[in-house]
């Protein structure tokens, strides 16, 4: 895959004091494969496991610096205000490539003394059916997905003092503007509660729902 | 595997069962350009930041089988009662170790929670 991001800026001395930093950052993902197709997916979900997003992400941000300087004593007041996305999470989207439900299998029996499964000595033989007990598990990200991104501002007033040091005071605010949830499709919104919570219970499906597996022996 | 005793306790024995198939190979390659003019009291800055990945990973957890025993006699017994076992469906035994994506970040195959959202 590849990861393409080009940018324009421009730090404009406005006044000999007074300097403008303004800009803006284009980045944009793009991913060569794609994961393999599951019809289940799309029927029970109505999520296709072989389209994944690929979001761009503008960026604009801008910012002041105000020499204040007089005589001895050095000051300045800086600010500035921007979207910011950081590096992108790509392993939000891998779940999809690894888990489409068509390359892997599951089978599990949960503990239960009254079980007897026979042991098997040979790790390339294991047992791949305990009666109908087999699962798979599929990952899919909604295809609007976008990757966190947050606004933030600042606005700092800095002071040189005695002995070297320098005195700040700032004001930082962190808003998001895009963020991650997950949500289990297995689950579906039955009713409401009286006092407004959603209830949420399994999902009416054709495809079979992990479950705690029939016992066995 | 897991042994357990009468006390309560466990004994877990083996291989750790999210070791049985895990790899991760990758390539990064970043290509990264700045050009910056002046002009005036303009100092304009214009670039461009790529990075080009390439990622297989393999991750199966409990694919050599993962069992529990209720005792020591049903674990001598070879007789367990709790079994969990991930495998490939794709046939080739090539990629019983493979999974066929190899193009993105770190995932994880079968069984438990997602990934770590590590960046």
């Amino acid at each position: 895959m590849a990861q393409f991001g080009v940018y324009a800026g421009d730090q404009w001395r406005v006044r000999p004091r007074f300097t403008l930093t303004y800009g803006i950052r284009w980045d944009k993902p793009h991913l060569p494969d794609t994961p393999t197709a599951n019809p289940a997916s799309v029927a029970s979900y109505g999520f296709r496991t072989d389209v994944v997003p690929s979001p761009q992400q503008w960026s604009p941000r801008a910012g002041f610096n105000w020499d204040l300087t007089r005589g001895e004593v050095r000051q300045q007041v800086r600010g500035g205000v921007g979207l910011f996305g950081g590096r992108n999470p790509f392993v939000y989207l891998s779940n999809q490539y690894g888990n489409t439900g068509i390359e892997f299998r599951r089978i599990s029996l949960t503990f239960n003394a009254a079980n007897s499964v026979p042991f098997t000595a040979n790790p390339d033989n294991q047992p791949k059916s305990l009666g109908n007990a087999g699962t798979n598990e599929i990952d899919v990200v909604d295809p609007d997905y976008k990757f966190p991104s947050i606004v933030r501002g600042n606005l700092a007033y800095d002071r040189s003092l005695p002995f070297g040091l320098v005195g700040d005071v700032e004001l930082l605010f962190t808003n998001s503007v895009e963020d991650v949830t997950y949500r289990n499709l297995n689950l579906v919104q039955t009713s409401t509660r009286p006092d407004g919570r959603p209830f949420f219970g399994p999902r009416q499906s054709n495809v079979q729902r992990r479950h705690p597996a029939p016992q066995h022996g | 595997m897991v042994v357990r005793l009468p006390d309560g306790s466990r004994f877990n024995l083996g291989t750790e069962n999210s070791s049985h198939a895990n790899e991760l190979d990758q390539d990064a390659i970043e290509a990264h350009d700045d050009y910056t003019m002046v002009r005036g009291s303009h100092s304009y800055t214009f670039g461009t930041h790529n990075e080009f990945f390439k990622f297989r990973n393999l991750f199966i957890q409990n694919n050599f089988g993962n069992y529990d025993f209720a005792s020591i006699d049903n674990f001598a017994a070879g007789n367990a009662q709790g079994f969990d076992h991930s495998f490939s469906l794709t046939g080739d035994p090539n990629r019983r170790r493979a999974s066929r994506w190899r193009s993105l970040a770190s995932t994880r195959a079968i069984s438990g929670g997602s990934a770590p959202a590590s960046r």
